[in-house]
C-alpha cells in the first residue's frame, strides 16, 4: 500500500515537473517570438514608405511598447498566472498611477493630437510662447526645438496644444514688409520708381506676387513708405537684409535722404516778459 | 570688359594674349595646362583655368547693352590666382552691378575640381535651364472667342561644361546660365502654386520671321487659342522646358517645339499646353540636339501631338 502511494507520488511529481517545464518553455518561446515580432514591426514601420516620416518615430514606439506589453502578458499567462487578476490589479494600479501622472498622460494625448493635426513638422521654424527655433523632434511627451542661439528647449506637448503656435515654414513663400522714411523734400513718384528698381533687381525677391510700394505716413521727420515684397521662406532673412542694403544704396545713389528725427526749437523773444504791475 | 583692370600685384593680373570673336561657343575646346580662357557669352563672363591637377571654373553675370557676339580671350596663367583675386580682376569696383540691377553686386560663382590629366579638353554644349520658365506680357493680352494668337518667347540657354579625357571618358563639371534667372511664384495665390523661373529680360517676339538668330536663346513658338465662349485675358505663359526638344540650325539659330494653349481651359495659360512636334517654317531644317533637357520628373499628360 505504501509502495503504491510512493509510486503514485513519484508519478505526480514527474507530471508536475513536466508541466512546469512545458509552461516555462512555452513562456520563453512566446517571449522571444513576441520580442522578435515587436522588433520586426518596429523596423517595418521605420522602413515603410507609406507612413509619413513625421509620424514614424511615434508609431514605432507605440507599436513596440504595445507588442512588448502583450508579449509579457501572454508569457505570464503561459506560466499559469491569472491574467484577469493581473489586469484587475493593473486597472487599480492604472487609476493610482493615472492620478500621479496626470501631466504625463495629458502630454501623451496631446502628442497624439499633434501627430494627427500636424501644425508643424520636424525642421520647421516655429514660435511658441516667445521661443523661436527649429523643430528637432516631436516625441511622445514633448517636442524639442533648437533655438537660433543653439540651445535646446523641451516644450511639453500639452503646452503646445494649448498655445498659439506661429509656424514660419508652413508656406513656401513669405511676405517681407519694410518701412522706409524719406525726406519731405523728396519727389515721391521718383522715390517709388527708385524703390521699385531696387526691388526688381534683387534676385532673392520673387517677381510674383507683385511687389507693393505704398506711401504710408506723414511722419514727424519723414514721409513713410511701406514696401511689401515676397521671398522664398528659407531665404527670408537674407532677402530682407539684402533688400535693406539695396534700397539704401539706391536711395543714396539717387540723392534721396533718409532723415533722422529732428526737432526744431523756436526760441521765444529774448525781451523779458513784463509782469502786470499793480496800480 | 574688366580685363583691362589689373591688381596691384602684377603676378595676379589677367591679361589676354589673344582675343577671338566666335561664331559659335559650343563644341570641344582644347585648353592646355597652365592656360586660362575667358569667355564672354551673352550676359555671362566665364573663366576656365587649367592647372596641373585641377580645373577651376568661375563665372558671373554682368550688364551688357544689346546682343553681342561671343568672345574668347586666351591667356597664360602666370601663377595660381589666390582666392578672391579673380573676383577683383573680373569685377572691379566700378562694375560691381549685375545684369539685374546696379544696386546689387554681381554674384560670383566658382568651382574647383580635380583634372584627370594634362590632355583633358573642355566640351561646351547648350542646355535648357532646369525648371519651368514664366514669361510675362507687358500688359495682359485679350484672346477673343475663336481667335488664335501666335508669337514666340526666347528661352535663355544654359552652358553645360564637360571635361573629356584622351581615353574618351567625359564628366560634367558645371552648368552655367548664360542669362541670370530669377525665382518667382506661379500660382493663383500665395498658398497654392509652385516656384518657377523668370529670365531678365523676358523677351516676347511678335513676329518670328523678323528675329535675328541668337547664339544664347532658343525660340519657342507659342499659339494661344480660345475655344470657349468669352474672351480671356492672358498675362503670363509657363514653359516647361523638360518636355521640349532643342534644335539648332546655323541659319536660323536655336528652336524648341511649339506650344498650343487653349486659354479657355486654363485662363492664365500656365499649364495644359499641347506640344507641337512640327517646327514652324521660319525654323528651316534644324538638327536635334541630344540630351538638351533634363529627364522629365513627371508624366507629361499634355505632351502630345495635335490631331
Amino acid at each position: 500500500m505504501l509502495a503504491t502511494l510512493n509510486e503514485w507520488l513519484k508519478q505526480l511529481s514527474s507530471i508536475a515537473t513536466e508541466r512546469h517545464i512545458a509552461s516555462l518553455l512555452s513562456a520563453v518561446i512566446i517571449f522571444f517570438v513576441g520580442l522578435y515580432l515587436s522588433r520586426y514591426l518596429r523596423n517595418a514601420i521605420s522602413k515603410s514608405k507609406n507612413i509619413d516620416p513625421e509620424r514614424r518615430p511615434f508609431l514605432e514606439k507605440l507599436v513596440y511598447v504595445g507588442t512588448v506589453t502583450a508579449t509579457i502578458m501572454l508569457a505570464l499567462d503561459a506560466l499559469g498566472f491569472e491574467i484577469k487578476v493581473l489586469l484587475g490589479a493593473a486597472g487599480v494600479l492604472t487609476v493610482a498611477v493615472g492620478f500621479a501622472a496626470q501631466t504625463s498622460a495629458s502630454n501623451l494625448i496631446s502628442g497624439l493630437f499633434l501627430m494627427f493635426e500636424r501644425p508643424f513638422v520636424t525642421g520647421n521654424v516655429i514660435n511658441v510662447g516667445g521661443i523661436t527655433g527649429v523643430v528637432l523632434s516631436i516625441d511622445l511627451l514633448s517636442t524639442k526645438i533648437r533655438t537660433f542661439t543653439n540651445t535646446m528647449v523641451r516644450i511639453p506637448n500639452a503646452t503646445l496644444v494649448t498655445s498659439n503656435i506661429v509656424n514660419f515654414s508652413y508656406f513656401p513663400i513669405r511676405r517681407i514688409d519694410l518701412n522706409i522714411g524719406v525726406d519731405y523734400s523728396s519727389n515721391l513718384q521718383f522715390v517709388q520708381k527708385v524703390l521699385l528698381e531696387a526691388i526688381q533687381g534683387n534676385p532673392l525677391i520673387l517677381r510674383n506676387p507683385d511687389p507693393i510700394i505704398e506711401m504710408s505716413s506723414f511722419g514727424d521727420s519723414s514721409i513713410g513708405f511701406t514696401v511689401r515684397v515676397w521671398a522664398e521662406t528659407g531665404l527670408f532673412d537674407r532677402a530682407k537684409s539684402d533688400l535693406y542694403l539695396g534700397i539704401n544704396s539706391a536711395l543714396q545713389s539717387n540723392g534721396i535722404n533718409i532723415p533722422f528725427p529732428t526737432r526744431t526749437i523756436i526760441q521765444a523773444s529774448t525781451a523779458p516778459v513784463q509782469s502786470p504791475t499793480s496800480p | 570688359m574688366s580685363l583691362t583692370n589689373q591688381s596691384a600685384d602684377n603676378s595676379h593680373k589677367i591679361q589676354a594674349d589673344k582675343t577671338i570673336e566666335l561664331s559659335s561657343w559650343w563644341g570641344r575646346h582644347t585648353q592646355p595646362v597652365n592656360r586660362y580662357d575667358l569667355w564672354s557669352i551673352g550676359a555671362v563672363d566665364l573663366l576656365t583655368e587649367h592647372h596641373e591637377t585641377t580645373w577651376r571654373i568661375s563665372w558671373g553675370h554682368i550688364h551688357r547693352s544689346g546682343p553681342q557676339r561671343p568672345k574668347r580671350y586666351l591667356g597664360l596663367l602666370q601663377t595660381r590666382f589666390p582666392q578672391g583675386e579673380l573676383e577683383k580682376n573680373l569685377y572691379h569696383k566700378d562694375s560691381l552691378s549685375s545684369s539685374l540691377s546696379r544696386y546689387y553686386p554681381a554674384q560670383f560663382n566658382s568651382v574647383t575640381l580635380p583634372a584627370s590629366g594634362p590632355l583633358e579638353d573642355l566640351i561646351f554644349s547648350p542646355r535648357y535651364p532646369i525648371g519651368p520658365l514664366l514669361f510675362y506680357f507687358q500688359s495682359p493680352v485679350s484672346i477673343s472667342v475663336g481667335e488664335k494668337f501666335s508669337f514666340g518667347v526666347l528661352i535663355p540657354l544654359n552652358l553645360r561644361i564637360d571635361t573629356s579625357a584622351s581615353h574618351g571618358s567625359s564628366r560634367n563639371i558645371a552648368s552655367v546660365p548664360i542669362y541670370p534667372l530669377l525665382k518667382t511664384w506661379n500660382g493663383p495665390n500665395s498658398i497654392s502654386g509652385a516656384f518657377a523661373q523668370i529670365a531678365e529680360p523676358s523677351i516676347i517676339l511678335e513676329q518670328l520671321s523678323q528675329f535675328t538668330p541668337r547664339l544664347d536663346y532658343a525660340i519657342c513658338p507659342i499659339s494661344l487659342i480660345n475655344q470657349g465662349h468669352v474672351s480671356v485675358p492672358v498675362s503670363r505663359i509657363l514653359v516647361e522646358t523638360e518636355f521640349l526638344n532643342l534644335y539648332h540650325s546655323p541659319q536660323t539659330g536655336f528652336w524648341s517645339n511649339g506650344l498650343l494653349i487653349d486659354v479657355a481651359e486654363n485662363q492664365d495659360a500656365t499649364t495644359g499646353a499641347l506640344i507641337i512636334n512640327e517646327l514652324p517654317k521660319d525654323a528651316g531644317s534644324p538638327a536635334l540636339i541630344e540630351q538638351a533637357r533634363r529627364q522629365p520628373t513627371r508624366k507629361a499628360s499634355h505632351a502630345r501631338n495635335p490631331k
